[in-house]
């Protein structure tokens, strides 16, 4: 059961994780690109001697534009199965208890969302979304990775 | 005279850095586009031409479009590496050569669980070297990564 949701802004819109996969927030370290990287990555950075994998949310979230492509302000670092990764942000907004916001069915792509005075932020399950992303380069498979808890 | 045994060479192709084995290379030609025979290219814009080296004429290899990288091209103090894998020696061509450095001044990193794709990436690690991260790889896998393409 989630407790506490933590919220974010990159490239002015709002996704949402569930704190327990946060390992660290971290600012802006620097990004080293890779050859023939999944589509679904923007690079590799360096955290306590670990090459970490930066996921891009562009196609997850809907994000386009050169605010989408610029490097993040902060990195969310996240434990999954398959490993660490990160998020780009540009804005650590808040942690709020679930029960303070509601999740709710997003109208597009299916995917969940937490709403939370009246902001919507895509609710991002790391392992669905992790999963889809390693089967897959379509970016539409991609956006329904977005699951439920 | 410094022996160059158990160094390794930092090159730079796009925005991507490589370390690669002195063992792998047999010479560095720079400011050497002008010494590709072009007419040797092939259609498919994987090699780019051959090069006359040591009484011989070798294959000059796309790594570049290979391994999916933007590389900014001829503008940028071209160089040949002549690299010594299978029956005969061939090159490549990186945008920039850092040096030869000892191979204590690098430290192996393991690639990230979600992008070593089970071996199918023609690397099979990372090197960080003086805060950066480098590709490290070996000229029979890059033989074999450009074979395939």
């Amino acid at each position: 059961m989630i407790a506490k949701i933590a919220m974010f802004f990159r490239a002015g819109k709002g996704y949402a994780l569930a704190v327990e996969q946060i390992d660290q927030i971290v600012a802006a370290p620097r990004l080293f690109p890779l050859p023939l990287l999944p589509p679904g990555f923007g690079g590799v950075f360096l955290h306590k001697g670990e090459a970490v994998p930066l996921l891009r949310l562009q196609t997850v979230i809907g994000l386009d534009g050169s605010a989408a492509q610029s490097p993040p302000d902060f990195v969310v670092i996240l434990h999954s199965e398959a490993g660490r990764l990160g998020l780009p942000a540009d804005e650590v907004l808040s942690i709020v208890g679930r029960r303070q916001g509601a999740s709710e069915s997003s109208e597009e792509g299916g995917g969940r969302i937490f709403v939370y005075e009246d902001r919507q932020y895509a609710f991002l399950d790391t392992e669905s979304l992790l999963a889809t992303l390693l089967d897959t380069t379509d970016p539409e498979a991609a956006a329904e990775g977005l699951k439920e808890d | 005279m410094r022996s160059t045994a158990g160094m390794k060479l930092v090159f730079r192709i796009g925005e991507c850095g490589f370390s690669l084995p002195v063992e792998d290379l047999i010479e560095i030609r720079e400011n050497s586009a002008g010494l590709i025979d072009r007419s040797a290219a092939d259609s498919e814009g994987r090699l780019l031409g051959e090069l006359f080296h040591r009484g011989e004429t070798i294959g000059v290899r796309d790594l570049a479009r290979c391994l999916d990288i933007v590389s900014p091209g001829e503008d940028h103090g071209l160089a040949i590496l002549v690299l010594a894998a299978g029956d005969r020696p061939w090159g490549v061509v990186a945008d920039r050569v850092e040096g030869l450095f000892p191979a204590t001044e690098f430290t192996p990193v393991e690639l990230p669980p979600l992008l070593a794709r089970g071996g199918q990436l023609p690397y099979r690690g990372l090197d960080t070297w003086r805060d950066e991260l480098l590709v490290s790889c070996e000229a029979p896998a890059l033989g074999a990564a450009w074979e395939a393409r």
